[in-house]
């Protein structure tokens, strides 16, 4: 007989507004109905709003732990659209912070596993060592979170060379002391006895669902933008892209734990080759047209797409973020679990449900607009457009 | 399983020797980096409230309020809406605004959190419009140098400033003067003046 287990609106665990029916025999979980939509943001509103630079700041906030990640994915969308060449040292720069901010977010991702195993251990160990990297990201930045690094063109501000022994020394202490937790992370048999062999999302399942980042690379789909479409540094220098195949949540938590390694390997060689130099291009205006923007976030693939008639703020600001993806994917993931074991899966992707939420439109208590809805709400506009732009001519005027 | 054991047990005695990381907070307050964007301090004998503050404001958290009953121009800081971003550093061309490396930002009430500064409004004589402060024009008048004398407003505020005393038209059957000549006139007004009174437009 099938039961339902209630997860949400609230998550108690990982205190963020989604819900999660889980359909269970016994222990055993059998489906899983995924509703999310419990909080509106209203940034692809508010940005039309705003002017070019303003933007940066409203982006960072979709998310708070991968604020460097979205800005990112946006000064790169207006530099899509006008066409401007970044300085060297800026994407030396720009890639320095983002995989700091990377190991931020991966050192988070396990001690929040690690509590959630009722392993406080290796949370503590972990987020005290993540404390000295986010003093390196103040001296840095000028803050723990929100850097306001990114601008349109280049940086706001550079690292100066009074600072590089101090990056240097806490590179050494991270690379030291993330060894040393990884190993004792991956030997662990408690902690191999939860993971291993628990929420297979198998490779087709990965690829049907289109998840993306650490959650792809932990099923065997070799996707990261940082190779497949290098923006910044990141086609300059030499990396490895960790991709294990086994499927469960002990390679998804392999993964992570290896990036970090790579990102301090990343970091260190991007110190070596920044040469002095202008840190911003100069901007004058955005010419009308579209870009797009897309850089590997710590949960995988952030997407931003802005469209500009010409003046001083976008018409249309597009924004799809990883989890968007990835929280799908728990369907196939949680099938076949222990109850127990679903808390972790159900977690295992990394979820950040502010950054995904957009809308839900509720009619009499009750939520309207399945996939096939949606669809044909998007024929029908298309439609009317089509109705709108009939004669080729117009059509060109609304692209140019 | 002993070996993988030992090896941690280095960093748990280590902890142990060290005690907590963290910091008894209220009394011991964390250091910040040199670089660190805290609260924001205005130096009110710099700021000329030009509004370039109020302008690049992503979060709306300056005011630009003109009251011209008192001609006074006044920008107030809404600490409780600021991001936080420094852009409005990055803007002022006076140095007026400032991050500091303080942060506690809590309190019981809810004042407190602004802080404004005031200048003198100088406004149109012809439509009361608010043109600027006066700091600000003399600021304008002093980068762009002897071009200044281009325009009479700021002829006007530099006249009164260098001399002291209200300027006064020449007088007499030969003098050379034209009606828009140190007048306190707003664009429109100067425009108005320039092409009604002299050119009889």
């Amino acid at each position: 007989m099938k039961k339902v287990v209630p997860i949400g609106p609230y998550h108690p665990l990982q205190e963020e507004p989604e819900f999660f029916k889980l359909q269970v025999e016994g222990e055993k979980v059998v489906g899983l109905e995924i509703n999310i939509g419990y909080n509106h943001r209203g940034h692809e509103y508010i940005s039309p709003t705003m002017t070019w630079d303003q933007v940066t700041f409203l982006v960072e906030r979709i998310c708070g732990i991968c604020s460097n990640s979205h800005p990112f994915a946006y000064v790169c969308a207006v530099e899509d659209c006008a066409k401007i060449e970044v300085p060297e040292r800026a994407e030396y720069i720009r890639t320095i912070v983002d995989e700091l901010q990377r190991i931020h977010s991966h050192f988070l991702w396990v001690g929040l596993a690690g509590h959630f195993l009722g392993y406080n251990t290796v949370w503590m160990w972990f987020w005290r060592y993540r404390e000295p990297l986010l003093d390196l990201l103040e001296s840095i930045t000028g803050n723990r979170n929100h850097y306001a690094m990114m601008k349109i063109g280049g940086v706001r501000r550079d690292i100066k060379d009074e600072d590089i022994p101090a990056i240097e020394k806490t590179l050494n202490l991270l690379e030291e002391k993330t060894a040393l937790f990884t190993r004792a992370v991956l030997d662990d048999p408690v902690i191999r006895a939860r993971l291993e062999n628990v929420g297979f999302l198998r490779t087709e399942d990965a690829i049907a669902y289109g998840v993306l980042g650490p959650t792809a690379r932990g099923s065997g789909v070799a996707i990261d933008v940082r190779k497949d479409h290098p923006n910044a540094a990141y086609g300059w220098i030499p990396w490895d892209m960790i991709v294990f195949d086994e499927c469960d949540l002990f390679a998804k938590a392999k993964v992570r734990l290896l990036e970090c390694l790579e990102s301090v390997k990343m970091i260190r060689e991007c110190l070596k080759r920044m040469k002095p130099g202008e840190i911003c291009a100069e901007v004058h205006e955005i010419p009308p047209g579209e870009g797009i923007g897309h850089i590997e976030a710590p949960r995988g693939e952030v997407f931003h797409y802005i469209r500009s008639d010409g003046s001083n703020m976008p018409v249309r600001h597009k924004v799809r973020a990883p989890s968007y993806m990835n929280v799908a994917s728990n369907v196939a993931a949680v099938k076949g679990c222990t109850i127990a074991d679903a808390v972790l899966v159900l977690a295992s992707v990394d979820p950040c449900y502010c950054c995904t939420e957009r809308v839900m439109v509720v009619e009499d208590h009750k939520k309207i607009g399945d996939g096939n809805y949606l669809i044909q709400l998007s024929q029908k506009r298309t439609e009317t457009l089509a109705k709108r732009f009939g004669d080729p001519e117009s059509r060109l005027r609304t692209f140019i | 399983m002993k070996k993988p054991k030992l090896r941690e047990l280095g960093e748990a005695v280590r902890a142990v020797i060290r005690g907590p990381f963290t910091l008894d907070f209220p009394r011991v307050s964390s250091p910040v980096a040199p670089s660190f964007r805290g609260i924001m301090v205005f130096e009110e004998d710099k700021c000329v409230v030009c509004g370039a503050c109020a302008e690049v404001c992503p979060a709306a958290a300056r005011e630009l309020t003109d009251f011209p009953d008192r001609q006074v121009r006044r920008i107030t800081h809404h600490q409780e809406r600021c991001i936080y971003c420094g852009l409005c550093e990055a803007a002022c061309s006076w140095k007026a605004i400032r991050h500091t490396e303080e942060y506690d930002l809590a309190q019981l009430t809810n004042e407190g959190y602004e802080r404004s500064v005031e200048k003198e409004l100088l406004l149109c004589e012809i439509c009361d419009e608010p043109i600027a402060t006066r700091e600000h024009l003399l600021w304008i008048a002093e980068t762009t140098g002897e071009l200044a004398y281009a325009n009479p407003t700021l002829a006007y505020v530099l006249h009164q400033e260098i001399e002291g005393v209200e300027p006064t038209l020449p007088t007499g059957a030969r003098a050379a003067y034209r009606s828009d000549h140190l007048r306190l006139l707003c664009p429109k007004c100067r425009r108005e003046v320039y092409l009604q009174e002299i050119w009889g437009y």
